[in-house]
């Protein structure tokens, strides 16, 4: 019997060994997905760069600059219900070009451009983030900047511009309707349009050229109705909207960036943000301080210290979220801290979209605030 | 441990290399076999998954226009309106790329921002990386194209490309080139062009418009979609599913006669290895009887005789297997070739080897071997040690068993016949019937033998003298062996009489068919990319610019689209026939006169013989059949030939038709010509209203007639290739039979020399016996081989395909037949016998 059992494995050896052979090579190779962030990495030629302090004009750079690569109308805030329950909310569209076009391309006729829609919202009473994202090429009735009908869109998202108070100090409808949640805010400017940088050219870095296009509408009065999972809030808060245009990317030794709205009670705001190199440490930052009348200051280089003083690990990546951000020339200290940990948007490119709590020491006096906090480039 | 006596066993095989071989050499080819029509099967299978998936991707469904493309509000409102998730707007066409003697391709136009769900053209590997995608992105005449297709058409990544499209030129540049993914994909050819789709938008001039829009929907969501966007009656969404669903389960009877042929090659595979183990068994009939006496038990020299052949086996199958992946890959490329023609477009270049269907060839191999050597081993086991040194007494104990096995193989007829007869509409039954009346007939070969020796034995005495009585005598005396050899032999001769005879009967029908049918003079007509059938592309407007052309007498012309009866998808044909064209259709069943009148009414349907049988439709049945605008009852007017697909498919007047395939273009043309015109003035005429790379072919009649018949000839080069290897196992079935005899009869040959017979003599002698071989195996396979011929047609064929032959005995088979059993056997015999007489007398009786 041995024998026979001798032969039968000797076989099934020799069976194996040319099924291995004839399979040898063609083992498993999981395709890639297609990656937005290389695409965008890639051809930036014939694209304009924001290199020469801009004249804006009015309405028309509230749209869509087509001849630029990238661009976003940004509204971060905090809305309370009139029981004091908090909802933080991002709403984003960004427009990616894909091939350069012209500055008459108002009406969208080419599908040259890319646009994005981002939500977040976070239901903070219950520490629970909704994340909402959708990509569409530029195309009427679908996705795109429609100065006529001062709307940017994209499927069932819309930003309305109202010009009644002037094309300068907009107000804006922002409506959004998807399977998890629906919202219609009325947003109205308490403030005028304030200009980063140098006005409006804000330098992303020291190099020449790798700048944006940036004005914020700081303190924005909202009103409106959040429905989330089929019920109803009514909300009142403020919110941040920023608008930003450029062609330029991260410089070779920037790794990501941090970027923060805060309102303070005693009515002023900051915005500040920095890039960060491959350690950690800044690499550039920037800030303007916006005074109760709207006067603002631009601030630079030394005169910021950030301080992370916490991280918290989300889906197995650090984050920080608790920071001190020094004022240094005017000794103010504000300390800033997330309002809920998980605010992070698991898309291909994850980052970090949340509601922050804030306080400010000058001397004796604490101020406190809200506002939004964004972290890209952790993890990476 | 192996013992002394296992040793011996195996050192055996060793001193005799050359008969190990041989018997190696059966299971070989059996396993070959096998094995190589379960690749060929099994790669098509995979070719055609793939080649669907890589055109329609994950689609569920695709939105499209009747009238051609689809604007692109349409993709708005299903994304905004409807909320549909998962969509991609697609821009298709047909272009030439000008390299070398020109390659048609298919110019695709994909957005890859919505493609990752669909489609893995974009997300697999690029060889040159992100740099190229973005580069393909971010250029405005860029394009993509698999590896597979540059490496054939010599493109290289950087290369500009000039295409061919409609009448005019368009240059792009191949800025890369997508890796075959191996695990997805194999090594399709894909002749694709792939652009972004604003890329192909501006290239193709299409405005606001794309060529359809693929989805990936959800129940609800097709819900929502049927009650908002396609209240639009211009457009129609189609499920992808079903469709590739339909397409494959056309194949599987198919493939099943292709296993079935295969496992005929194992039934004489088998044959084989029962012969090749009796004979190294007779070889040592000594040996084992002084084994015997020595004391080895029955059990050990069962055993023994039983591991020797699983080592053989093993040789034979792992033989057989490197064997059946070449042998695969030559089946692998006549499958296609075949399911090409018939089917749809697919091309494969690797083959597929699944662990299973090594595991299967091999089981067939080992087992195959282990039951067929099971009787020779308790053979050599069961006999006593004095008996055991003749083998004379299996002779004997074989001619008592003659009357056994003649009731044996009765009953078998029997049980066949019943099986066939009850077994309704089975293939498999079907199938096993045939088997069993194989085994029938082969139970037969001592009977036959016996009565055909007594009847010729005379004749040959009077022509040959003794030398050739001897000879033809041989046949009978060695019967244990000789009855196998001859069976062996008059299987696989049969095999090639039934499927030739089912070929050339069915080739005679269809030929006729075509006769009849293809009446018109030139045939207009446009193949899909992936479907076999004709896609409905030509416009109606042509109808009336044909009829203008000088010299055109009347149009025959018909548009297929689908239905579904019952839930399930049919083809429908609106023909518009001239009433003068009529008589073209070969009506089975149904009244040619009442038929015609109840179709142009429009409550009549023309139904293809095959349809009826799949269906169970007979004239007179009525049914309810779905159309795009809502319900039609109809009645089976008439039942017809039609070998054009074993699909089948309804007709219905065009002009009902029309009503609720609402702006369906044209599938066919059949153009009738006056009386003494140039038919190919006329066909380059009808040539110049469309774009030289457009899919549309113009056909004369005869050139139609003889591609119809190539295909029909493509289609069985299979079974012919799997003939000839059934001969060959035959063949050398034959030969270690006769092998065996000769070696056996030693000792008798060299009595025969000591007593004066010439080596010449000898020659001749065993000639008459290989002879007298080949005939009796011959005269068995022509009655066996018009059973199987019958069988296959009226039994087989048509549980299969649903299609009616005409059966026609062509002669030249038969004859043919005879020819290759009797120069097969004797072929086989020239080796043995002239060993025999080159060996010196002394040397054989040496012993003696």
């Amino acid at each position: 019997m041995r024998l026979l059992l001798l032969s039968l494995s000797g076989l099934l050896l020799t069976g194996l060994l040319i099924y291995l052979f004839v399979n040898f090579g063609t083992g498993d190779k999981k395709a890639d997905e297609i990656s937005v962030a290389s695409i965008m990495s890639g051809e930036v030629s014939g694209f304009k760069k924001a290199d020469s302090i801009r004249q804006f004009i009015f309405p028309k750079d509230h749209f869509a600059h087509n001849e630029y690569r990238t661009e976003w109308w940004y509204f971060t805030g905090n809305l309370f219900t009139q029981e004091g329950r908090r909802f933080g909310y991002q709403f984003t569209i960004f427009r990616n070009g894909i091939l350069p076009g012209s500055e008459s391309d108002s009406v969208v006729i080419s599908q040259n451009s890319l646009y994005s829609i981002h939500i977040g919202i976070s239901d903070i009473q219950n520490q629970k983030f909704y994340s909402y994202e959708r990509y569409a090429r530029a195309l009427d009735g679908l996705a795109g900047s429609d100065e006529t009908a001062k709307r940017i869109y994209i499927e069932g998202n819309e930003i309305l511009f109202d010009f009644s108070n002037g094309a300068e100090l907009p107000g804006f409808q922002v409506n959004s309707s998807t399977d998890d949640f629906k919202i219609s805010f009325n947003l109205v400017p308490e403030k005028k349009m304030v200009l980063h940088g140098d006005k409006g050219l804000s330098k992303k870095s020291n190099k020449p050229g790798n700048a944006s296009y940036y004005y914020s509408f700081t303190k924005l009065n909202t009103g409106g109705e959040l429905t989330l999972q089929g019920k109803k809030f009514k909300l009142n808060g403020s919110s941040w909207m920023d608008r930003e245009w450029s062609t330029s990317a991260l410089e070779s030794d920037q790794k990501g960036w941090d970027w923060f709205a805060l309102q303070m009670e005693d009515g002023t705001e900051l915005m500040y943000f920095r890039l960060r190199d491959s350690t950690g440490s800044t690499n550039f930052q920037k800030g303007t301080l916006i005074q109760m009348d709207g006067s603002y200051d631009v601030f630079t280089g030394n005169d910021f210290k950030i301080t992370p003083l916490k991280n918290a690990e989300i889906d197995g990546i650090k984050y920080p979220v608790e920071w001190e951000i020094k004022i240094i020339p005017l000794n103010f200290v504000f300390g800033v801290s997330v309002a809920m940990k998980n605010q992070v948007h698991p898309f291909r490119l994850r980052y970090y979209e949340g509601a922050i709590n804030a306080f400010r020491k000058s001397g004796n006096e604490i101020s406190k605030g809200v506002g939004y906090v964004e972290l890209t480039g952790y993890g990476d | 441990m192996i013992t002394l006596f296992q040793k011996a066993g195996l050192r055996y095989l060793f001193t005799h290399p050359w008969q190990t071989f041989l018997s190696s050499l059966g299971i070989m080819l059996g396993v070959a076999v096998i094995l190589s029509i379960d690749i060929a099967n099994e790669s098509s299978g995979k070719a055609f998954d793939i080649s669907m998936e890589s055109v329609t991707g994950k689609t569920t469904h695709r939105l499209s226009s009747r009238q051609g493309d689809i604007s692109l509000s349409n993709y708005t409102k299903l994304r905004t309106d409807a909320r549909i998730k998962i969509s991609a707007p697609v821009i298709e066409e047909n272009v030439k790329v000008l390299v070398g003697e020109g390659f048609t391709a298919t110019f695709l136009g994909l957005d890859p921002f919505s493609e990752k769900e669909f489609r893995n053209f974009i997300s697999a590997d690029l060889t040159g990386g992100d740099t190229q995608l973005a580069q393909f992105l971010s250029s405005s005449n860029t394009v993509l194209i698999p590896e597979s297709f540059a490496r054939e058409a010599k493109i290289n990544s950087g290369d500009t490309l000039s295409l061919k499209w409609g009448d005019g030129f368009l240059s792009v540049v191949c800025v890369g080139l997508i890796k075959s993914n191996e695990d997805v994909s194999g090594d399709r050819i894909e002749q694709f062009i792939i652009s972004d789709i604003e890329t192909a938008r501006k290239l193709f001039k299409k405005g606001d418009f794309v060529s359809y829009i693929d989805l990936i929907l959800t129940p609800s969501e097709v819900e929502t979609i049927t009650k908002t966007i396609l209240k639009d009656p211009v457009l129609q969404l189609s499920a992808a599913e079903k469709s590739n669903e339909t397409a494959k389960s056309m194949t599987e009877a198919f493939r099943l006669n292709l296993n079935a042929m295969s496992l005929l090659a194992l039934i004489v595979g088998l044959f084989l290895i029962y012969n090749a183990m009796t004979f190294s068994v007779v070889q040592r009939r000594k040996l084992l009887a002084l084994l015997r006496a020595a004391g080895v038990t029955q059990k050990d020299i069962f055993i023994q005789v039983m591991a020797e052949s699983i080592f053989i086996a093993s040789i034979g199958t792992i033989g057989g297997i490197i064997g059946g992946i070449f042998l695969g890959k030559v089946m692998l490329g006549f499958v296609t070739q075949s399911l090409n023609d018939l089917y749809f477009v697919t091309t494969v270049q690797t083959v597929s080897l699944s662990p299973l269907i090594i595991l299967k060839a091999s089981l067939a191999g080992v087992g195959g071997t282990i039951i067929a050597a099971m009787f020779p081993a308790y053979e050599a086991a069961r006999t006593s040690p004095g008996v055991s040194l003749k083998r004379s007494s299996v002779e004997t104990k074989l001619k008592k068993k003659i009357v056994l096995f003649s009731i044996i193989s009765f009953a078998l007829l029997v049980i066949g016949v019943t099986i066939l007869s009850v077994s309704g509409t089975g293939i498999l039954t079907g199938y096993f019937g045939i088997f069993l009346l194989i085994i029938a007939f082969a139970l037969q070969t001592p009977a036959v033998i016996t009565f055909f020796v007594k009847v010729i034995e005379p004749i040959i005495k009077k022509l040959m003298g003794n030398r050739g009585k001897i000879g033809v005598r041989g046949v009978t005396a060695n019967m244990s062996r000789t009855s196998v050899a001859i069976a062996a032999l008059a299987i696989s001769v049969s095999a090639t009489i039934g499927v030739s005879t089912m070929i050339s009967s069915f080739r005679g029908t269809v030929v006729d068919w075509l006769e009849q049918t293809l009446v018109a003079d030139v045939f207009v007509s446009s193949q899909g990319l992936v479907s076999r059938k004709n896609e409905a592309v030509l416009d109606t407007s042509l109808i009336q610019r044909f009829l203008l052309i000088e010299g055109v007498k009347t149009l025959d012309f018909y548009s297929e689209g689908s239905g579904t009866i019952n839930n399930k998808t049919v083809e429908v044909f609106g023909s518009h026939i001239d009433p003068e064209n009529e008589s073209r259709f070969n009506l089975k069943e149904g009244n040619s006169g009442t038929a015609w009148e109840e179709i142009r009414e429009g409550s009549g349907v023309l139904m293809t013989e095959t349809f009826a049988y799949k269906w169970k439709y007979k004239v007179g049945d009525q049914f309810t059949l779905q159309s795009p605008s809502g319900l039609i009852a109809l009645k089976v007017s008439a039942i017809y030939y039609d070998y054009s697909s074993d699909v089948g498919h309804i007709a219905i007047d065009y002009n009902h038709f029309k009503k609720y395939w609402k702006n369906q273009k044209i599938s066919g043309i059949g153009v009738y010509l006056k009386d003494n015109v140039d038919i190919t003035v006329i066909q380059k005429n009808l040539r110049l209203m469309f774009p030289e790379e457009s899919s549309v072919s113009i056909r004369l009649n005869k050139d139609l007639r003889d591609y119809s018949i190539e295909i029909f000839d493509r289609t069985f080069v299979v079974a012919g290739l799997l003939h000839i290897l059934s001969v060959i196992v035959a063949f050398i079935g034959v030969f270690s039979a006769l092998m065996s005899i000769q070696l056996e009869k030693e000792k008798e040959m060299g009595i025969l020399r000591a007593t004066g017979l010439t080596p010449g003599q000898m020659l001749k002698m065993i000639s008459v016996q290989t002879f007298t071989i080949g005939l009796i195996a011959a005269i068995i396979a022509i009655p066996l081989g018009l059973v199987l011929a019958y069988c296959l047609i009226y039994i087989i064929n048509l549980r299969s395909f649903g299609w009616t032959m005409q059966m026609s005995i062509d002669p030249v088979v038969l004859f043919q037949a005879i020819i290759i059993a009797v120069s097969a056997s004797l072929l086989a015999g020239l080796y043995p016998a002239y060993k025999m007489s080159v060996t010196l007398p002394s040397k054989s009786l040496r012993d003696e």
